[in-house]
């Protein structure tokens, strides 16, 4: 028992040294063929990521695919990354092209599932979200869900050009000038993006605000 | 008008997180129109961190690790391998040529053109040509070189203007083609043929032609 609890506590302590490590070291570090380094960036970005793909996509499986495939790239790329900017801005434009690519693909082929807007990642029942069994009365979670797929649903007919910055920016709270790095586009032409999106939506989500 | 543009412009860049600062809250105090514009980019702010966060499943790291391993155990590209650059080449090349219907043709006429009522005219790729059906004929392309066609400009052999008493029926080995003269339509894909033999294989009323592609280096008969 004391074994093992010295264990955790090392375990405990070497995330927590991990935690105070910067993503480039953790890149140089894996370079250097420290996989412990590339396992705790992938600690820390899987979940932001798959949310990020989740919210362009709609679709669970493809967010969960296409954040695999953004560390495999980063991983396939350690050689030629350069920290010129944050790992943040890298993996998330990584994560941006992939899906847009996705996207498109599946437009070009019909592929889109509408449903998948609809659709829970735990199943197929017609839910955005898990509630949480000590949450608001049924009622209230029921229309919470409701309003919820509505936004979803919103947020998805968004032309590409303004749903991906508004994500980055709304849901993912990435700043302007990190948002016009991913992008490669101008900060100004995000902030225009930006505000087109949320008058777009403004005019979806009338019945909701 | 300028003020209230202004102060849009800087509520739309501190959202979503930020409070807006004090000359926009001056401005906002004093215009009903941009309290009510700023009251609805809150709640619709509002309305998109309520969308509840997705995480990554539990054997997330478990795939990516399975997907690591499978690509390490694959060959990486060496872009600039001579080799590899040389077969990306030749792939182009074949793709491009099947595109745009590249065929081997020949330069030179091939077939005898004397006439003769028992001659038989034969379209080859775009030419008509005269053949005697007694007779064995090789067709060799002395010269070659590749011709881009378009896929309209296909060339026919249209068996209907085989001489109807003399070839009646036409075979090909390539195509399975056996058909009354007067219904049979070639499609010239023997264009691809580099050389073509031709020979009667019946005479009479039901004289019919054989149309196989033939090896060039195989012995004449």
């Amino acid at each position: 028992m004391g074994a093992l609890s010295s264990i955790e506590d090392l375990f405990v302590a070497v995330s927590q040294s991990f935690d105070a490590v910067t993503d480039h070291r953790l890149l140089e570090a894996t370079r250097a063929g420290d996989e412990a380094a590339f396992a705790e960036l992938v600690r820390r970005y899987r979940h932001p990521i798959t949310n990020y793909v989740y919210r362009l996509t709609n679709d669970y499986d493809l967010a969960v695919d296409i954040a695999q495939e953004t560390f495999l790239r980063v991983y396939g790329a350690l050689a030629r990354y350069h920290t010129d900017y944050a790992f943040s801005t890298y993996i998330y434009r990584i994560a941006t092209n992939l899906a847009i690519s996705e996207l498109r693909r599946r437009k070009r082929r019909k592929l889109v599932s509408l449903t998948a807007i609809f659709r829970s990642h735990k199943g197929d029942e017609e839910s955005e979200i898990d509630p949480a069994d000590s949450g608001p009365l049924p009622d209230a979670t029921l229309i919470a869900a409701e309003r919820q797929r509505a936004v979803a649903r919103a947020i998805a007919t968004l032309p590409e050009k303004y749903r991906v910055p508004l994500i980055l920016r709304d849901l993912e709270e990435r700043g302007y000038e990190e948002i016009a790095t991913i992008l490669r586009v101008s900060e100004g032409t995000v902030k225009s993006r930006i505000s087109r999106a949320r008058a777009l939506l403004r005019d979806k989500l009338r019945a909701h605000l | 008008m300028t003020e209230c543009r202004r102060c849009r412009e800087a509520i739309e860049a501190t959202l979503p997180k930020r409070a807006p600062d004090e000359r926009v809250r001056a401005h906002l105090s004093g215009c009903a129109a941009c309290r009510a514009f700023y009251a609805e980019r809150l709640a619709l702010v509002e309305l998109l961190r309520k969308l509840p966060r997705v995480e990554a499943p539990e054997d997330f790291e478990q795939g990516l690790q399975t997907a690591l391993v499978t690509r390490s155990r694959m060959r990486p590209l060496r872009l600039l391998d001579p080799a590899t650059v040389l077969a990306s080449l030749a792939a182009l090349s074949v793709t491009i040529a099947l595109l745009l219907n590249v065929r081997w043709s020949p330069r030179e006429k091939i077939l005898s053109t004397h006439h003769d009522e028992k001659a038989v005219p034969l379209f080859f790729q775009d030419r008509i040509a005269l053949i005697e059906p007694t007779e064995t004929k090789t067709v060799k392309h002395k010269r070659r070189t590749v011709r881009a066609r378009a896929m309209l400009n296909r060339p026919e052999i249209v068996a209907k203007d085989f001489a109807v008493k003399i070839a009646p029926v036409i075979e090909t080995e390539d195509d399975p083609l056996v058909a009354r003269v007067v219904e049979a339509r070639l499609l010239n894909e023997a264009g691809e043929v580099q050389t073509m033999r031709i020979e009667p294989v019946s005479f009479g009323d039901e004289t019919a032609l054989k149309i196989i592609p033939a090896d060039p280096h195989t012995k004449q008969q």
